[in-house]
């Protein structure tokens, strides 16, 4: 496949969980042989959307929160692009929580890799939608109070068709679960345990490290994804909690893009039946 | 023989007045009548007071009758609430069981609720009221009754017999009854559409080849959803029901960056909502078009009635700096035909174009004249050739656009960004490349006035009435009653160059539009230094009433 390279090095924190996730990404998307005009980069606003200046290829960089329906826009309009959106806890979560149930709900085509490191980092450090109970933010001096949302349970009680998380700690892991997520046709979501090493100081590397899993079988049905997906104390599972291909992606519900995409109407439309009919 | 006629069918929401008004509407127009139907009805489903005024006239685009000649009441509510409506030659036709509290000289009280429950369904007493009007007005029954069997579509056959007989039973009834109504003259231009502001709009979207439409219910802008989602399988492009507008804005903003024609529709509230989404599409420069439909505000305000209250919202939508175009069209046969130009000026110059409209505009029915066959707009999109850095999308060009390229197209890759970028969307914050963006920006907004028409100006003299949008033909009968020039536009943003020339022109302007704070006599004055001597206009709900302007004027 062509370069995906800008020339321009990330910006990001030295030791950012974002380095990892990035080069997993380009793995996967070298893995998968696709040429850089046959898929599109949706990127939310935050550390994960500065991600926009380091892959070179068709992309979006929209508003903070919406990313996921900029990427349904370009999905229909054209659904022989593969569409990701690269986002993190606070934009897809917080702002964007209603698109993100949307999407899933009618399991648009689309791959979602949502950052996940429990903070919001590019606004310097306030407390987000993942952050765990208690956690004092910049603007939660007391300690948040409200319970952390769970991304996964969450995406499966949306009605997600593909969930699964990653550790960016793990580069190899992260790539196949990231090539098996594009190579799925509907909404998929994979979370990816992103640790931010300036603004996160109690979900470290070394924290996830005690805790993380592997999934050893993707469990056959809600109850239990939703079980496994749950943290504990002592575990965070990480791998595919759900796959299901049996679900039509949105747009195949659609006849006129079975032939066809949405931008390949181009004909001139005759009115004068509409026309004679109002007569 | 008078020049307009104005006929009301009232009663509460759920019996029928709005669907018996709209037959009526397309009974006169097939006819051959000019004819206009303007509803009014509250914000909720059964109950209240609704009522639909027909307006009968020898010209094109009547406004309002300004008397109702013929009140069609459905229930006692219905009269009594019409009651101050009414002169004392109106005619009346209510069942035999009502009771006004007036003497009228023409009370005519059929048994039409007893032929309603003979048929079967107490329901179709407006069924009867138009079986019973019918031959009054000299309509052909046969064509209303084929109206009414188009407006009950697909309803079970019981319900069709009962109307049938509702209908036919009444016909028999008037005929006891001679109100010898005088009417207009019919121009016999049998050929005229009946159609409203929204289905217009909608044809001009299709006809410019619309890909992809998305917005969210809101009244008055839903009727154009609905047209646009109904007819999405029969011309090839795709209607989605977004989960909010902020969704509707970004996802049109996607897909127009993907290469769709694409548009969303939404009121006040729902267009504040996509404002973030506005400034958006001017940094990105993608070519969306936004359908506006103006109600009463603020907040919910007044949902399901009339305002031109919103322009210097729209004029300023979206935090920053970036180049948007701002049309209003006056009746049906604009609507078609500046929608099409919205979607081709989107193409043009890669920006937001907002067309503004009312609910008077959206929802009133009009005789309409033909519309012309228009060849779709072409995509903006252009080949490219691989190279080692991207395409240089946002490169600088003397008129501030440069070619664009869509995705699946090889070496067009580029990055749409809404951080400040240099050429090939990469992020720069450098105050070099922020001020050739901005320079970029504004020969766009210099480029579009070329493209921008001065108002169009009728009549002759000193003094001049201006209007725009949707008001139009009210402020023409004030202007032509007052002898006066009208100058109107239909294009508000930017405005044209040399408005400043025109405007000085005349010794005295007065504005006509449905606000309270004469947004536009603002605009103008900002814009070219001329002041507007006269302001008039409020915010009632209602469309202004010419009659009244004219006072106006007079009084000084």
């Amino acid at each position: 496949m062509a370069n995906l390279d800008t020339g321009l090095f990330p910006t990001w924190c030295p030791g950012c969980g974002n380095f990892p996730l990035w080069a997993a990404l380009k793995a996967a998307l070298k893995q998968l042989n696709l040429e850089t005009h046959q898929f599109v980069l949706v990127y939310d606003i935050g550390c994960s959307g500065n991600m926009t200046n380091h892959l070179r290829a068709y992309a979006f960089h929209g508003l903070h929160g919406r990313a996921i329906p900029a990427a349904c826009g370009i999905k229909l309009a054209n659904h022989s692009q593969k569409v990701i959106v690269i986002g993190g806890d606070g934009g897809l979560l917080g702002e964007g929580m209603t698109h993100f149930i949307s999407a899933a709900r009618g399991n648009m085509d689309i791959t979602v890799i949502l950052h996940n490191n429990q903070v919001y980092g590019l606004t310097t450090g306030q407390s987000s939608p993942t952050s765990m109970k208690g956690t004092k933010g910049k603007a939660t001096p007391l300690g948040v109070v409200e319970q952390p949302l769970e991304p996964c349970g969450f995406a499966l009680l949306s009605g997600a068709t593909y969930v699964a998380r990653a550790f960016a700690g793990n580069i190899p892991d992260t790539t196949k679960i990231f090539v098996d997520a594009l190579t799925h046709q509907g909404f998929a979501l994979v979370e990816v345990l992103q640790p931010c090493v300036t603004y996160n100081k109690l979900n470290t590397y070394d924290w996830f490290r005690q805790r993380v899993k592997p999934l050893s079988i993707t469990p056959d049905n809600i109850y239990e994804a939703i079980t496994k997906a749950a943290w504990t104390d002592q575990d965070i599972f990480t791998g595919v909690f759900k796959k299901d291909e049996t679900i039509l992606p949105y747009h195949l519900n659609f006849e006129i893009l079975k032939e066809k995409t949405l931008i390949q109407y181009q004909e001139k439309r005759d009115l004068t039946k509409y026309i004679t009919s109002q007569k | 023989m008078p020049e307009v006629f104005g006929i009301k069918i009232a009663g509460p929401a759920g019996a029928g007045s709005m669907s018996a008004g709209e037959t009526l509407v397309r009974a006169f127009i097939k006819a051959g009548y000019y004819c206009q139907g303007y509803p009014e009805y509250p914000s909720l489903i059964k109950g209240g007071h609704t009522s639909y005024l027909i307006t009968i006239s020898e010209n094109l685009f009547p406004n309002n009758a300004p008397r109702v000649d013929l009140l069609l009441a459905l229930t006692q509510g219905a009269l009594d609430n019409e009651h101050q409506s009414l002169a004392e030659t109106t005619h009346l036709i209510a069942d035999q069981t009502l009771k006004a509290d007036h003497e009228y000289k023409n009370f005519h009280q059929p048994t039409l609720l007893t032929v309603a429950k003979n048929a079967g369904n107490p329901l179709t007493l407006n069924t009867a009221m138009l079986g019973f009007v019918a031959p009054q007005l000299k309509l052909d029954t046969n064509l209303v009754w084929e109206l009414i069997h188009q407006e009950l579509g697909d309803k079970s056959q019981t319900l069709l017999d009962q109307n049938k007989v509702a209908f036919d039973t009444a016909g028999q009834l008037s005929l006891q009854y001679h109100l010898n109504l005088d009417l207009p003259k019919a121009t016999n231009q049998t050929h005229h559409l009946a159609i409203n502001g929204s289905q217009a709009i909608g044809l001009g979207a299709i006809a410019a080849g619309i890909n992809f439409y998305a917005g969210y219910p809101m009244t008055p802008s839903s009727p154009l959803l609905h047209f646009m989602a109904a007819h999405q399988v029969e011309f090839g492009y795709l209607v989605r029901q977004a989960e909010d507008e902020i969704s509707a804005i970004n996802m049109i903003t996607g897909a127009s960056f993907a290469g769709a024609k694409a548009m969303t529709g939404t009121s006040g509230g729902g267009f504040a909502l996509m404002e973030e989404g506005i400034s958006l599409s001017g940094m990105l420069e993608t070519p969306i078009v936004i359908y506006l439909a103006q109600r009463p505000a603020p907040a919910t305000g007044l949902p399901t009635w009339t305002a031109q209250s919103d322009l210097l919202f729209a004029i300023n939508a979206g935090h920053g700096e970036f180049p948007k175009i701002i049309l209003a069209p006056a009746d049906p046969d604009e609507c078609y035909r500046l929608t099409h130009r919205a979607f081709y000026l989107a193409q043009t110059f890669h920006c937001p174009v907002i067309i503004l409209s009312d609910k008077y505009l959206a929802e009133n029915y009009y005789s309409s004249t033909d519309f012309p066959a228009l060849d779709p707009v072409p995509l903006s999109a252009v080949n490219a050739t691989p190279k080692p850095e991207m395409f240089a999308r946002y490169a600088f060009t003397p008129n501030g656009v440069h070619s664009r390229t869509i995705p699946g197209i090889p070496g067009g890759e580029y990055i749409a960004n809404s951080d400040e970028h240099e050429a090939h969307g990469l992020v720069d914050e450098s105050a070099e490349n922020r001020t050739l963006n901005n320079q970029r920006r504004r020969n766009k907004i210099n480029d579009i006035k070329n493209y921008i028409p001065l108002p169009s100006i009728s009549g002759a003299g000193d003094k001049a009435v201006i209007s725009w949008g949707s008001h139009k033909y009210i402020a023409s009968q004030v202007a032509e009653e007052m002898q006066m020039a009208h100058i109107h536009f239909n294009h508000l943003w930017p405005l044209p160059e040399k408005l400043d020339t025109v405007l000085s022109g005349y010794t005295k302007l007065i504005s006509i539009e449905n606000n309270e704070t004469h947004q536009l006599a603002r605009l103008l004055r900002q814009e070219t230094g001329v002041t507007i001597h006269q302001r008039l206009g409020e915010d009632t709900g209602r469309p202004l009433d010419p009659h009244k302007l004219i006072a106006q004027i007079k009084h000084g």
